[in-house]
């Protein structure tokens, strides 16, 4: 009877071997794999590219959630895949970060860029009744009574300290404040409550407070103003010279992929970052769309890694 | 009012209708199979719901979100694993009725006190949603510390025989955590430079391993001795709930229904520590107290009131602050965002009929699930005549695969094998698994509460009891505690002196 | 002389406060020697005072067997007299449901979920069940597959792993 099965199970081995060593087609001839880093907006935004850059392509794009490790365990798994186009992740600087704080074993140059597709901009908030109307204001009112400010954002090393961390410093005020690290979406309650003098989040989780007047936005950390809050000056304009940091997200494939392969994927992408329904979630999601082609995008990452690598050095939170 | 005639044609529609009981059915499937939790459903969903019109968006969400939640349940009752982290207190009672041969009524009891709890929930958000999120504002990190210490001193009373064996296992599960990247420091901690355990040990894969593993094992164990027999008496009529057996139990849901929608409105806290609480309070307050964990009605109905009451409670700070006090919550978050909701105070000034939306789309969904669970009963309580270790075998797959879609982790996989293994070595020596559970829970959010709090009051260990509700839980958590420890030396004492008594009595023949 | 059910727990408990012990006593060293102290209570301090409690109730457990007094236990009438298992029928279960769900996760990855379910649950029944009947190992192997399969794959849409080294689906 043994025989019996392991004849059955030899066939279906030997179909399958058969339909995987077809002589290579064009690409793609299979569906492609998107590794998503993290949770919430980045894994909805991540799930929506996926969804539009498959009618754009002739198989579709399966976006698959590989969280963990701040992206580490994605990073890791794309990593580890053969260079074809099949496994693309779509990243962020978090590549950065977490090579840099000794968390992953490889940097930037193991991946192949694809294309940008979109900035976030942070937003800083303080308390209604702080009395605060920009970050000079909050500097002078801090240095004068020297109370120390206590500021939310996500744990050290994460995007959103990196930020603080470089807001404070632009303020002079980088002794005179208390890290606080909070998991997502928890800062602007601390901040309604009390509990907190500032916080710094994504703007999403404000502007519904801001509107009500619970709380107050007092900047964008870009250089430039964002379309979903108009009216709020940048961080620059609000007293912190030169403030530009965003965090970037886009498409890479592991290094050595190759060009005709990372073009058709290129294609795909800007379609779908060019779509109306892409535009929509834009505004609703609260993300800016900015398409940049893999070349410029290459450079970029390049550019924002020194950078963080700069940033960290100061702080004394960079491991390699 | 014409703005609820006018959410109700919207929401009532037959596309939205479609929408929630699609929602709700995809819900009761992934959160009856252990690891396929809502969380995992509701991110499937989200891609979907894309191209939808905003009130099937949201219904089809907030389905899939109450058909996990109450799906959770079927396997706790049928097999004893629970379906999701929320249903782990229903298995202590709900596997006992059917191994007695109820589980059916387990099941149709389970489900109305589901639907309850949800709906009371619901009024409790309508009548008073400014008023709960305020005072879920009261909660910082010092006040949820007490309440999650509370919800950990449960352990107590679920330690059986041994308080030493009870307190190791809740130890045992508030370790584990520990493990992976600390996100407050960024510091990895017993990772041994490895990635693979940079992502920790998941809640899901934990919960998999202690109440699954075992399972299959002793199943296997039970075929070679040929104990088969045994299991094979268990009745798989569809006997379902007379009206009066539900109102016999009416304060007691109503209580754990309050229970569970004031511990959703607190972020940070969710469905497990409400489902142990009222399970805890449903045992004090029982007549017959010592009836728990034999397979009693009420300790059934109290968990699954309350982590239905949950979804509810959990819904006043996702519309009335934006915070999302689960993953699952953040999912319904962004599938809001995208329609264009963004939700916090203005919601209600903005999006009134959304609003009335989503309260309607509620309680459409737990007619569903209520329908869905009274017609599926007879095909669930089938699974019952499969033979016990071909059943074992089916576990093996729809385990190791709800634990690989988690993540879409091998390695979650393999921890599913190696932790599983050592439950079973801990269930051989008499420690009991429930309160790992509670540990496995509680023990990131405690540890995140504590330091935090430690962090705003600059080190000072005071602000733990400088608030009201904070000094009240330590409190009760402290009073938990010494009661239980004080029983258990007594008892040591007392069986001391048996052993004394029963050794002069007795010749001595070694 | 058969054992008595107290002597029996001592035995339980004398293993099982001296492995954690061991064990307890191994992590808090690994804390201490790994996890950075930070500042206030940072990262060192939750995993190490676990570690330190867990250390102390183990060793409580192994004082409580090794000289403890056990009361004679009332025998439970609803639990059913245990058949006597082989301690290593016992084990070698143990190490073959770990070793099935770990292959099945890696298999999973690199042949794909259809053909890795067929195997695992055909290998299972046979080797481990001692199941021959072609019918009902062949049914369910491929039952179990192909409905997952189409359940969460192609009606549900969920993620399966299509296989790394040959990709059948």
């Amino acid at each position: 009877m043994n025989t019996r099965i392991f004849a059955s199970v030899a066939l279906v081995a030997a179909m399958a071997v058969g339909i995987g060593g077809q002589a290579r087609a064009e690409f793609p001839e299979k569906p492609v794999e998107m590794t998503i880093l993290f949770g919430s907006t980045a894994q909805t935004i991540g799930q929506l590219l996926a969804d539009l850059m498959s009618k754009h392509m002739p198989e579709p794009v399966v976006p698959v959630s590989r969280p963990g490790g701040g992206g580490a365990v994605g990073y890791q798994y794309v990593h580890g895949m053969p260079a074809d186009g099949y496994n693309i992740v779509w990243n962020s600087n978090s590549i950065s970060t977490g090579y840099h704080n000794g968390g992953i074993p490889f940097d930037f140059n193991a991946f192949q860029p694809i294309a940008k597709i979109s900035v976030e901009v942070p937003a800083f908030a303080v308390r209604a009744d702080s009395g605060w109307n920009s970050l000079s204001d909050m500097a002078a009112d801090i240095k004068a009574s020297g109370q120390k400010l206590k500021i939310g954002a996500s744990g050290k090393g994460s995007f959103t300290h990196l930020t603080t961390e470089a807001i404070l410093a632009a303020m002079g005020l980088s002794d005179m404040a208390v890290h606080v690290p909070y998991d997502q979406g928890r800062a602007p309650v601390e901040l309604i409550a009390g509990r907190l003098d500032a916080a710094l989040q994504w703007p999403g989780q404000f502007i519904s407070h801001h509107e009500a007047g619970t709380l107050k936005i007092l900047c964008v950390t870009s250089a430039k103003r964002i379309s979903q809050l108009p009216d709020i000056p940048t961080c620059a304009e609000s007293g912190a010279d030169g403030m530009d940091i965003v965090m970037w997200r886009g498409l890479a494939a592991p290094a050595g992929t190759p060009e005709d392969v990372i073009v058709k994927l290129e294609a795909a992408a800007k379609a779908a970052a060019e779509s109306d329904a892409f535009k929509q979630a834009a505004q609703t999601i609260g993300f800016e769309i900015d398409f940049a082609d893999h070349a410029a995008f290459g450079e970029l990452i390049a550019r924002d890694d020194k950078a963080i690598a700069d940033l960290m050095g100061q702080l004394g939170m960079k491991a390699q | 009012m014409d703005l609820l005639l006018a959410a109700a044609q919207v929401a009532l529609a037959p596309a939205a209708l479609l929408a929630v009981v699609a929602g709700t059915l995809l819900g009761v499937v992934f959160g009856a199979i252990p690891g396929l939790t809502f969380t995992v459903a509701m991110a499937l969903v989200v891609p979907m719901s894309f191209s939808l019109d905003t009130a099937p968006a949201i219904g089809l969400l907030l389905g899939t979100y109450i058909g996990g939640m109450t799906g959770g349940s079927v396997s706790a009752i049928l097999v004893g694993i629970p379906g999701t982290p929320s249903a782990a207190a229903t298995v202590l009672d709900g596997y006992q009725l059917t191994r007695r041969g109820k589980a059916s009524l387990a099941l149709g009891t389970a489900v109305v006190a589901s639907a309850f709890g949800g709906i009371v929930s619901l009024i409790v958000m309508v009548v008073s949603v400014d008023m709960v999120a305020k005072l879920a504002l009261r909660f910082g990190p010092a006040e949820t510390f007490g309440l999650l210490l509370f919800g950990l001193s449960t352990i107590c009373g679920l330690a059986q025989k041994s308080l030493v064996k009870g307190l190791i296992s809740g130890i045992l599960g508030l370790l584990v955590m520990t493990i992976g990247i600390d996100e407050m420091e960024g510091v990895q901690r017993l990772t041994f430079g490895t990635i693979v355990l940079q992502q920790g040990v998941s809640l899901l894969v934990a919960m998999i391993a202690l109440f699954a593993v075992p399972h299959v094992i002793d199943a296997f164990v039970k075929y070679y001795t040929g104990e088969r027999k045994v299991e094979a008496v268990a009745d798989v009529r569809a006997e379902l709930p007379t009206i009066r057996d539900i109102l016999r139990d009416f304060w007691l849901m109503l209580r754990c229904a309050l229970l569970g929608t004031g511990i959703g409105a607190i972020p940070g806290t969710g469905g497990p520590i409400a489902a142990f609480l009222a399970y805890a309070h449903a045992r004090k307050s029982s007549k017959r107290p010592e009836r728990f964990g034999k397979g009693e009605m009420a300790g059934v109905v109290a968990p699954e009131t309350a982590n239905n009451a949950v979804t509810g409670g959990a819904m006043i700070p996702l519309l009335s602050l934006g915070i999302p006090g689960d993953p699952a919550t953040a999912i319904l978050l962004s599938g809001l965002l995208i329609h264009g909701l963004i939700p916090g105070p203005m919601l209600f000034l903005q999006n009134p009929g959304e609003i009335y939306q989503i309260y309607l789309a509620i309680i459409v969904a737990y007619i569903a699930v209520v329908a869905i669970q009274l017609l599926g009963i007879r095909f669930f309580v089938q699974v019952l005549r499969v033979p016990a270790h071909l059943l074992a075998v089916g576990i093996i797959i729809m385990c190791a695969y709800g634990a690989f879609a988690i993540r879409n982790s091998v390695f979650d996989v393999v921890s599913v094998g190696v932790l599983g293994a050592m439950a079973y070595g801990l269930t051989r020596v008499g420690i009991p698994l429930t309160p790992i559970i509670l540990g496995l829970v509680l023990g990131p959010s405690i540890e995140r509460e504590f330091r935090t709090a430690m962090i705003l009051s600059e080190g000072d260990p005071s602000v733990f009891v400088a608030s009201i509700p904070g000094a009240v839980f330590l409190g009760l958590a402290a009073l938990v505690v010494g009661a239980q420890v004080l029983r258990a030396a007594r008892a040591t004492l007392s069986a001391r002196r048996t052993e004394e008594k029963s050794r002069a009595s007795v010749t001595p023949s070694e | 002389m058969p054992a008595r059910p107290e002597d029996t727990e001592r035995r339980l408990d004398v293993i099982a406060g001296g492995l954690l012990l061991v064990f307890a006593l191994g992590w808090t060293g690994a804390v201490w020697l790994t996890v950075p102290e930070g500042y206030g209570v940072g990262p060192r301090a939750f995993p190490f005072w676990l570690g330190v409690a867990l250390a102390v109730l183990s060793a409580l457990l192994l004082a409580k067997g090794l000289r403890g007094s056990y009361a004679p236990e009332a025998p439970d009438a609803e639990d059913l007299p245990r058949a006597a298992v082989p301690i290593l029928l016992r084990l070698g279960l143990v190490a073959a449901v770990c070793g099935i769900i770990a292959g099945y996760g890696v298999l999973m990855q690199k042949i794909g979920f259809v053909p890795a379910t067929v195997l695992t649950v055909a290998g299972t029944l046979v080797f481990v069940l001692g199941e021959r009947r072609p019918l009902v190992v062949g049914g369910m192997a491929l039952g179990i597959a192909l409905g997952a399969w189409l359940a969460f794959g192609q009606v549900l849409g969920a993620y399966m792993p299509r296989g790394t080294w040959i990709s059948l689906f």
